[in-house]
């Protein structure tokens, strides 16, 4: 149980890739140095300001062990304090709050990225299961999925037709949103006719496989200058591991969405803005009930992860997305991303024009 | 902002190899000793915060895997990566998650399970793909060039030198954990060990270790009531050198990011002359010239006067200012849990609880650091005296 909230912390600098996309010849310095550097420049502060770096990265994505070294440079971690999360962006969103309201560094820079298109995603998605047991039985974060909407299918009601509309709803978001991959709109009847990947998932169910950063410029409330987008509050929950749990039950993501509200004074129903992540359209039929919102809820003004944003920077481009539409009028938006294999643990967070 | 404390620790017995058990187990054996020696239960705890180099045993988002064995299910979990430094890294993540008001009570733990994975072959992608990983060949070569570099600086001796590995393995017989414990070794024994990469050989470098280590933080208020005498963190820094080792050719005669950190922490602390305001020193020394390299750049003695320092017999546990009496990185080395090691042992000094390796009834103030990555230092000063009063 929280015992505090993130009231008091300002997000100043927002940026995004310019699209996420395989960007297979590119290095991570060169995917994360033009978010670092636009992050800044939009919070109006320079390096030499800079104390405090959380980034967020994968090992086994970079190929590279302790992969923000990768980076370090393009992060301006030289005589710096720079750490790394290994988890969703949001988790690092967590972190990087914690430095501001500590009182400690008065401004803190979140760096997520990820490049999904230069590995074998089975084999490093194989990597997370259970070594003695699982992963010798060949299973990838698909597989884990195409059980999951297996059981929410039969437990919900809902049906492969329904994830189908979810997902022609986002390709339509994303192709309004010129840093999401999707282009081209499709139609559920395009969802229903593309591949099948495992059980009852098919091809435009999913995520497409893309590269890319995102960073957040994080203030004290005297950083905060004038037009601040305030992170009201943040609630993070694990669950077990797949294998241990009903793949229907949302209860983590409850708890995190309840820490979240209670220590924003916020719920879902206040919030103009929602930007859940899902992988795989079922996701968001199962999840938006537990943030309190109808499961068709017209959500993901970004076009959302469906409509192409890699993994662990998904969280906190979310975020990002959330905060670019409240500088333009909205006044509170509610962020989801889950992470782990069958999302075993969730990100909530809420974030407002008002600090509340 | 809440004082922080650390009111509990736990780590296993390190050894080579543990083949009776697999790696949760491994790590809950840390886990229940360091809930056991706070006084609580994982209803208790809030958070967790774990640290582990995934990669060293070919895993990956492992901290999903291992939730349940840190009591994570229902709480927030999150997970830091940091190469040798992931330890000191973990301990600050709670530090500042209590800090900030988030959460009252973390559990804070790290493994590494080397005998499971290939360390060295893991270590060897830290470098740049192209310019730097054909050349390298895991931690041994890279500490080879660096305390070179350090030798023709400091015109420290290779007797010195093996004076810092007689007194690691010695200290290491007084504590129950300890993985290297060798009473009888001497120096001539060190110096005719086999030569691994000039100027080191087998007995200057730390050894390869299996082990966990864990944590119980708490903000003030919870603190005074799980422990008699918290230990206090007063004062943490954190901060990387460049990662091109050509960018900083005398990275170890020149420790640039451990000097940022400790004039961080000592201006802070008010400390101008460490061997007489510390009690106790627990630093991350990967082999025996990092020691004396890290002794001089921490103002323990003069530029250049590393050699000098282990001649005094100041960093004995005897001495003026102990450096590593629980046998150190020297002695024990379990990569995701060695620096978390290096916090728990200052906190053991600090709360009386070193037993037989204590170096004093009162230890006031303790030093612990984190070393690893391109030559990332982490810091932090415990106390026994709480900050804000």
């Amino acid at each position: 149980m929280a015992v505090g909230g993130a009231s008091g912390v300002a997000i100043i600098g927002v940026a995004l890739s310019d699209r996420f996309e395989p960007r297979t010849q590119h290095p991570p310095s060169e995917i994360v140095y033009p978010v670092m550097r636009d992050a800044l420049a939009d919070a109006g502060v320079s390096m030499d300001e800079i104390g405090s770096i959380v980034s967020c990265s994968q090992d086994i994505y970079d190929g590279r062990t302790i992969s923000s070294m990768g980076v370090n440079e393009v992060l301006g971690g030289y005589l710096r304090s720079e750490v790394k999360i290994a988890g969703d962006g949001l988790l690092a969103l967590l972190y990087g709050a914690a430095r501001v309201l500590s009182g400690e560094y008065d401004l803190t820079v979140v760096v997520a990225h990820c490049l999904e298109s230069i590995s074998d995603l089975h084999v490093v998605e194989n990597a997370a299961f259970d070594p003695y047991v699982q992963r010798p039985l060949g299973p990838d974060e698909s597989i884990a999925a195409g059980l999951q909407a297996d059981a929410f299918y039969r437990a919900s009601g809902f049906g492969p037709d329904d994830a189908a509309e979810v997902s022609a709803h986002a390709s339509e978001q994303a192709a309004r949103n010129p840093r999401a991959f999707r282009r081209t709109p499709h139609t559920a009847a395009d969802v229903a006719a593309s591949a099948p990947v495992c059980g009852p998932l098919r091809e435009l169910d999913g995520t497409p496989v893309t590269d890319g950063a995102c960073a957040l410029v994080l203030a004290a409330p005297s950083r905060a200058g004038d037009n601040p987008v305030w992170l009201r509050g943040i609630g993070n929950t694990t669950d077990t591991f797949w294998t241990d749990r009903d793949l229907v039950d949302t209860g983590a993501l409850r708890r995190a969405a309840e820490s979240a509200s209670a220590q924003s004074g916020l719920a879902a129903s206040d919030c103009e803005v929602v930007e859940s992540a899902a992988r795989w359209a079922h996701e968001q039929l199962m999840h938006l009930p537990a943030l309190g919102l109808d499961p068709h809820a017209d959500v993901n003004p970004s076009g959302g992860q469906l409509g192409g944003c890699p993994k662990y920077v998904v969280g906190l481009a979310r975020a990002a997305e959330a905060a670019l539409l409240l500088r333009e009028g909205a006044t509170n938006a509610l962020v989801h991303a889950p992470s782990g294999i069958a999302n075993q643990q969730h990100t909530v967070a809420f974030l407002s024009r008002e600090r509340g | 902002m809440p004082d922080v404390a650390i009111v509990g620790t736990g780590q296993t017995d390190h050894k080579s190899r543990r083949e009776d058990v697999n790696i949760p187990e491994l790590a809950r054996e840390a886990v229940d000793r360091a809930l056991a020696d706070a006084g609580v239960t994982f209803a208790d705890i809030d958070a967790v915060c774990f640290g582990n180099m995934d990669l060293f045993e070919g895993l990956a988002e492992n901290e999903h895997w291992l939730a349940s064995t840190f009591g994570a299910q229902g709480k927030p979990l999150l997970k830091y990566n940091t190469g040798g430094t992931v330890g000191t890294s973990t301990t600050m993540g709670a530090y500042y998650l209590v800090k900030s008001g988030f959460y009252g009570r973390i559990l804070a733990v790290g493994f590494e399970k080397q005998a499971e994975g290939n360390s060295q072959g893991a270590i060897t992608t830290v470098g740049d793909p192209i310019w730097e990983r054909p050349m390298m060949a895991g931690a041994i070569g890279n500490h080879a060039v660096m305390a070179s570099t350090y030798v023709a600086d400091s015109g420290v001796t290779e007797e010195q030198a093996a004076k810092v590995a007689v007194k690691a393995r010695r200290n290491a017989c007084l504590n129950p954990h300890a993985h290297l414990k060798l009473p009888d070794i001497t120096v001539e024994q060190v110096l005719e060990s086999a030569m691994l990469a000039y100027p080191l050989r087998t007995l200057d470098m730390c050894p390869t270790s299996n082990g966990a280590c864990a944590l119980v933080i708490a903000a003030d208020g919870p603190a005074q009531k799980l422990a008699a005498r918290p230990a206090w963190i007063a004062a943490v820094a954190s901060a990387h050198d460049q990662s091109f080792q050509g960018d900083s050719p005398k990275r170890m005669s020149e420790m640039r990011s451990l000097i940022a950190v400790r004039e961080r922490l000592y201006e802070k602390m008010g400390i101008t002359d460490p061997v007489k305001q510390l009690d106790v020193a627990e630093i991350y020394e990967p082999q025996t010239y990092a020691e004396l390299a890290m002794c001089e750049n921490l103002l323990f003695c003069e530029k250049g006067g590393g050699g000098r320092f282990i001649d005094s017999g100041i960093p004995e546990i005897d001495g003026e200012l102990p450096v590593n009496p629980s046998g150190g990185v020297l002695s024990t080395n379990p990569i995701g849990a060695t620096a978390m090691i290096r916090v728990a042992e200052a906190a053991m000094q600090v709360m009386g609880r070193a037993g037989e390796h204590q170096v004093k009834p009162d230890v006031q103030t303790a030093l612990a650091t984190g070393y690893g990555g391109n030559a990332w230092s982490d810091a932090l000063i415990l106390t026994a005296r709480q900050p804000s009063r």
